[in-house]
């Protein structure tokens, strides 16, 4: 019996890897011309770097995309499969990981969604697009099917939750809000067109690539070694994206559930979610007076302003040493620093930096330059106070949330953070009850 | 009969559909007259920028560490 189901998962593996190849045939034969052969004996290099993918190839893409999101809805509420999932996530590391090395990935077009919201100028392919919309629109349906198994950034942690621990509610809580943080300067870098952050350090790029600095491996192995012990630390604690598909998923039509029929309360999927997903029973003998819940959650929903105001502030006091990033504004600042403090220049060891040295050869005056830095500026100045008007709405909401009490007669997942993973379903008997009946 | 939570959720499902296809239609649609080429970060995070051997790509490497 164990035997046949080695044998399975070998032939599994194997029909992987044979379809992987063959997109890797279809790359090769994307490069239409052939190379040029130099007269004077010149031998091109070997190409060091992924080959550019055809269109087809990119629209394919979107196509295994909805095919997975397809096959993990499916798995999860009609087939209640754990190991289906599973297997979705290994083929999710081969192809949206180590084949496409993370890129386009969901999380990612967060930035590009932004920069081409705020910048006309900026044309952005319909695939990003897609691959954007697509996870959001599976997650108004059908949950987050897209974290349980299709995002490779959370498939490769999720393998590697082996001896999870149950974290403090409150500290989940807390550290909850980091997504949004990160999420609201992912949209403020991206929108006054400095950087994309979340493709920058994002932890476990450089490890589907084979090409991290030493730092990026690092801080992708520490995330990977935490998610021994805390499962899926950068969906749960820093993931931006996550941010969306949590709204989205709160209000899904068709949303897993623990237990296919009714529940009989046995406890026994009380611990099994790693992430603390599962919301237990919230029954009282004596229900508080509805004037009373409703009544305190209008002094928490009060401070919310006070909260927005108080972001607004802190967010315009800060805009400068935000701006900073943008690479013009550092630039501007350098050269000024030099224009105040010319006796830099005079020491022997001076070595000009390249970017003002490229700067210089462009031909472009001192006086352009701080022009643009300061509407750069003032850009952030504006963008400063929205981030903080933002943050300060999420930390007003998320009070105003702790004031809210669920009657709950049932365990249930909660919408908007459960991954969909299928975990729990294993633990529940009346799942087992209906399978030996059949 | 629908409840009053079955309600608000379908509305806020219908908006958060109507929001991403029309988000998207719009990106898709609007002129892109003017389209230029100031968003040299974009390039700065490709993987193939970097590695390009090709001496224009090192000037811009170099410019750009």
């Amino acid at each position: 019996m164990r035997y046949s189901r080695t044998k399975g998962y070998i032939i599994e593996i194997v029909l992987l890897f044979t379809i992987l190849l063959s997109f890797q045939t279809m790359d090769v034969q994307a490069q239409r011309f052939p190379k040029p052969e130099f007269e004077s004996g010149h031998v091109q290099p070997d190409t060091q770097i992924a080959l550019p993918r055809s269109d087809i190839l990119e629209y394919f893409d979107v196509f295994v995309l909805i095919v997975a999101l397809s096959v993990v809805s499916w798995l999860v509420l009609k087939k209640r499969s754990r190991r289906g999932v599973f297997w979705v996530s290994i083929f999710s590391i081969l192809y949206f990981g180590f084949y496409r090395e993370g890129c386009v990935c969901s999380v990612g077009s967060l930035q590009n969604i932004a920069l081409a919201l705020f910048n006309p100028g900026y044309k952005i392919p319909l695939t990003v697009i897609a691959f954007f919309v697509i996870p959001l629109i599976f997650s108004l349906f059908f949950g987050r099917v897209f974290c349980a198994g299709v995002c490779p950034l959370g498939a490769i942690q999720d393998i590697f939750a082996w001896k999870p621990m149950q974290m403090k509610s409150w500290l989940q809580k807390l550290l909850g809000l980091i997504p949004y943080i990160y999420f609201g300067l992912a949209i403020l870098y991206a929108a006054t067109s400095t950087d994309f952050i979340i493709c920058r350090y994002d932890p476990f790029i450089g490890i589907y690539r084979l090409d991290a600095d030493f730092l990026m491996f690092l801080l992708g192995g520490i995330f990977l070694l935490t998610s021994i012990f805390i499962a899926r630390p950068y969906c749960r604690f820093f993931c931006p994206y996550g941010v969306l598909l949590n709204l989205f998923s709160r209000v899904s039509k068709n949303h897993m559930t623990i237990t296919p029929s009714k529940c009989i309360q046995c406890k026994l999927c009380e611990n099994s979610c790693p992430f603390g997903a599962i919301e237990e029973p919230n029954m009282v003998k004596i229900k508080e007076p509805r004037k009373n819940t409703v009544r305190r959650f209008l002094v928490f929903t009060a401070i919310i302003p006070a909260l927005i105001i108080v972001g607004v502030y802190v967010g315009s006091q800060f805009h400068q040493n935000l701006a900073m990033v943008h690479p013009k504004v550092r630039l501007a600042q350098n050269i000024m620093d030099l224009k105040n403090n010319p006796e830099i220049q005079e020491d022997s060891e001076y070595i000009e930096p390249l970017e003002i040295e490229a700067f210089r050869s462009a031909g472009k005056s001192d006086q352009q330059l701080f022009t643009e830095a300061k509407e750069i500026i003032g850009d952030f100045h504006t963008g400063g106070m929205i981030l903080g008007g933002f943050l300060g709405l999420v930390f007003g909401l998320t009070l105003a949330s702790l004031s809210v009490f669920k009657y709950r007669t049932d365990y249930e997942p909660n919408k908007g953070e459960c991954f969909s993973c299928a975990r729990c379903m294993d633990y529940c008997p009346i799942e087992e009850k209906v399978g030996s009946s059949e | 009969m629908q409840s009053r939570r079955e309600f608000i959720n379908k509305s806020l499902r219908l908006a958060g559909m109507a929001v991403l296809v029309g988000g998207s239609g719009y990106l898709l649609m609007r002129d892109d007259n003017g389209e230029s080429c100031d968003f040299d970060f974009v390039c700065k995070n490709c993987r193939k920028a970097k590695e390009c051997t090709l001496p224009e790509a090192k000037v811009f490497n170099g410019n750009n560490k």
